[in-house]
C-alpha cells in the first residue's frame, strides 16, 4: 500500500467528520434562531436556548471548522513539504479521538457543564483532552515542516505554523482554572483581569481559528484550482508577519467602555484599526492574482468561491475594526448587529473557502473530477443569498436596537422600554431563520456533491490500480 | 501502485510581480501605523488627560 494513500484516508476522514458535525451544528443553529421568536421550541432544559447556543457555536467551531482545518492542514502540509506524515498512525488516532472528543464535549454543554466564558465553555477535563489532541496534531505538522524535502516555505506553511503555535498558547492561558470538582472549575483570573484574558483569547480564537487557517487554505488552493500563480510573494509575507504581530494586542476592543483601564482599550483599538492593512494585503493579493485572467470567474467554477470568500474577508476586516472604535461600539455592541458580523465571517468567508478547498482536494486525492459543477454552482448561489440576507437583516435590527436603547426624552429619561425594542426584533429574527434555511439547503447540495465525488473517485482509483 | 505527483512550488508564485508591493496598499499600511501612534497618544489618560469618565461627564452635561 502506498503511504500517500494511507495519509489521504486520514484527510478524507477529517473532511467527512467536519461535514457530520457541520450538519449537527447547522441544525442546532436553525433551531435556536427559531427559539428566538417562538419560545415553544425550547424542549426541556437539555434543548433550551441557553444550552443549545453554546452547543451551536462550539460544535461548528470545533467540529466543522477545526475538523476541516485538521484535514486540510494535513493535506496542504504533506503537499508543500513533499513528504508523507512523520507518524501516520498518530494522525489516524488523532482523527478517532477528535470525533469522540467533539461528541463528548458537545454533550457536556447540553447537560449544563459550562465555565461561562464565551468560546471557552468546555470544563477542565475537556480542556486537558483538547490540549493533548492539539499536541498530537502539532507533532505531525511541525515534524513534517522541520524535516521537509522542499526548502522553500510557501506562505501557507507560515500561516499553518502560526495557527499551531498561537492556538496552543491562547487555549492554555485562558483555560487556566482551579478545578472544584470533575465538572466545575473557576477561572484563575478574577474580575476585570478575567474579562481581559477571556477577550484576548476570544478575539484571537477568531484570528487563529477563522483567519490564519483559512488564509493558509486560500493561498494554497487559489493558485492550485485556478492555475494562476500568486501575485506577490513579498506582499503575502509582509501581510503575514504584520497580521501575526498586531492580532494579539486587539482583544480589549471587546471591552470598550468597561472598567478595563482606558489605556488598554486605546492600545487595542489602535492595533485593531491597523489590522485593516495586513488583512487587505491578502485581499489585494487575491484580486491581483485573478486579475491576470478574470475570465476564470466564469470558466473555472472554483474561482468565484475564492474571490467571493476573500471579498467577505475584506468586508469583515473593515467592519470589525470599525466596530472597535468607541463611538460605533457604543451604538452596536450588545445588539443583534454582532451576530450579523460574526456570521458573515463564518458563513461567507470560512465556510465558503473550506467548501471550495474540499471541492478541489477530494477529486485531486482520487485523481478524478468533481461529481457535478452544476450542483456546486447551485450550492454557491444558495449559500451566498442565505448569508447576505442573514447579515443584512441583523445589521438593520442591530442599528434599530442600538438607537432605541440610546434614545432619551426631553427630560433625560429613556424613550423606549427594553420590551419595546425586543418586540421590533421579531420580524428580523424570523427573516434570519428563513435565510439560515436557504444557507442550510445550499450546504445540503454541497454534502451530496462531496459524497458522490467520493463514490466516483473510488471507482476511478480502482480502475487506475488495475491498469 | 499509483505514483504521487509533487506540487511544483515554482508554479505557485508569479516571477514578474514576486516582489511588488502595490503603492495604494503601502500608503494604507504606513498611514495606519502613523494614525495608530496619534490615536494612542490622543486617547491615553497619561498623555492628554482624556478618560472615559470625563467623556461621560461631558455627555451628561448636554442632556440635562
Amino acid at each position: 500500500m502506498n503511504e500517500y494513500q494511507y495519509d489521504y484516508k486520514t484527510v478524507q476522514g477529517f473532511v467527512l467528520s467536519a461535514i457530520f458535525w457541520g450538519v449537527i451544528g447547522l441544525v442546532a443553529g436553525l433551531l435556536i434562531s427559531a427559539q428566538m421568536w417562538s419560545a415553544d421550541l425550547n424542549f426541556g432544559e437539555y434543548l433550551s436556548f441557553g444550552r443549545l447556543r453554546t452547543f451551536h457555536t462550539n460544535v461548528l467551531a470545533y467540529g466543522l471548522g477545526i475538523g476541516a482545518e485538521f484535514g486540510l492542514f494535513y493535506y496542504i502540509t504533506m503537499r508543500l513539504t513533499k513528504k508523507p506524515f512523520v507518524l501516520p498512525k498518530l494522525a489516524r488516532l488523532h482523527l478517532w479521538l477528535f470525533n469522540i472528543g467533539v461528541g463528548a464535549a458537545g454533550l457536556s454543554l447540553l447537560i449544563g457543564m459550562n465555565t461561562s466564558l464565551e468560546y471557552a465553555e468546555f470544563e477542565w477535563p475537556f480542556d486537558v483532552a483538547i490540549v493533548i489532541l492539539w499536541v498530537m496534531f502539532a507533532i505531525n505538522i511541525l515534524g513534517n515542516i522541520f524535516t521537509r524535502k522542499e526548502k522553500h516555505l510557501y506562505v501557507s506553511l507560515w500561516y499553518i505554523i502560526a495557527t499551531v503555535i498561537t492556538v496552543a498558547i491562547l487555549y492554555i492561558v485562558n483555560n487556566l482554572a482551579i478545578p472544584a470538582t470533575l465538572t466545575k472549575s473557576y477561572h484563575l483570573f478574577a474580575g476585570v483581569n478575567s474579562a481581559n484574558v477571556e477577550w484576548w483569547y476570544g478575539h484571537n480564537a477568531v484570528g487563529f481559528l477563522f483567519t490564519t487557517p483559512i488564509l493558509a487554505m486560500f493561498y494554497y488552493f487559489l493558485p492550485k484550482s485556478t492555475g494562476l500563480p500568486l501575485f506577490s510573494h513579498r506582499l503575502s509575507i509582509i501581510s503575514f508577519w504584520s497580521l501575526i504581530f498586531a492580532y494579539l494586542w486587539t482583544g480589549a476592543h471587546h471591552l470598550v467602555y468597561t472598567p478595563l483601564p482606558d489605556w488598554i482599550q486605546t492600545l487595542a483599538i489602535a492595533f485593531t484599526l491597523f489590522l485593516i492593512a495586513p488583512s487587505w494585503g491578502s485581499v489585494v493579493n487575491g484580486y491581483f492574482t485573478v486579475d491576470k485572467d478574470w475570465s476564470k470567474m466564469s470558466t473555472n467554477y472554483l474561482t468565484k468561491f475564492f474571490i467571493v470568500g476573500i471579498t467577505f474577508y475584506g468586508l469583515q476586516t473593515i467592519q470589525g475594526p470599525s466596530q472597535g472604535i468607541r463611538v460605533i461600539s457604543s451604538l452596536i455592541h450588545y445588539t443583534d448587529w454582532v451576530p450579523g458580523h460574526v456570521h458573515m465571517g463564518t458563513m461567507g468567508w470560512v465556510t465558503m473557502v473550506i467548501c471550495a478547498s474540499i471541492y478541489y482536494a477530494l477529486p485531486a486525492m482520487y485523481k478524478t473530477t468533481i461529481f457535478s459543477e452544476k450542483i456546486a454552482n447551485t450550492h454557491f448561489w444558495l449559500v451566498l443569498v442565505g448569508q447576505v440576507m442573514f447579515s443584512i437583516t441583523m445589521w438593520i435590527t442591530g442599528i434599530q436596537q442600538g438607537a432605541m436603547w440610546k434614545m432619551t426624552a426631553a427630560d433625560g429619561t429613556l424613550q423606549y422600554t427594553f420590551m419595546e425594542g425586543l418586540v421590533r426584533n421579531y420580524p428580523y429574527w424570523q427573516m434570519r431563520t428563513a435565510s439560515g434555511l436557504i444557507f442550510v439547503v445550499g450546504m445540503l447540495f454541497f454534502i451530496y456533491n462531496v459524497l458522490m465525488t467520493i463514490q466516483k473517485g473510488k471507482k476511478n482509483l480502482a480502475k487506475l490500480q488495475e491498469a | 501502485m499509483i505514483q504521487e505527483e509533487y506540487d511544483n512550488i515554482e508554479a505557485f508564485q508569479r516571477e514578474d510581480t514576486e516582489h511588488v508591493l502595490p503603492l495604494g496598499w503601502l500608503i494604507l499600511f504606513i498611514g495606519l501605523i502613523v494614525f495608530g501612534i496619534y490615536y494612542i497618544y490622543a486617547y491615553t489618560p497619561a498623555f492628554t488627560g482624556w478618560s472615559q469618565e470625563q467623556q461621560l461627564e461631558e455627555v451628561m452635561k448636554t442632556v440635562k
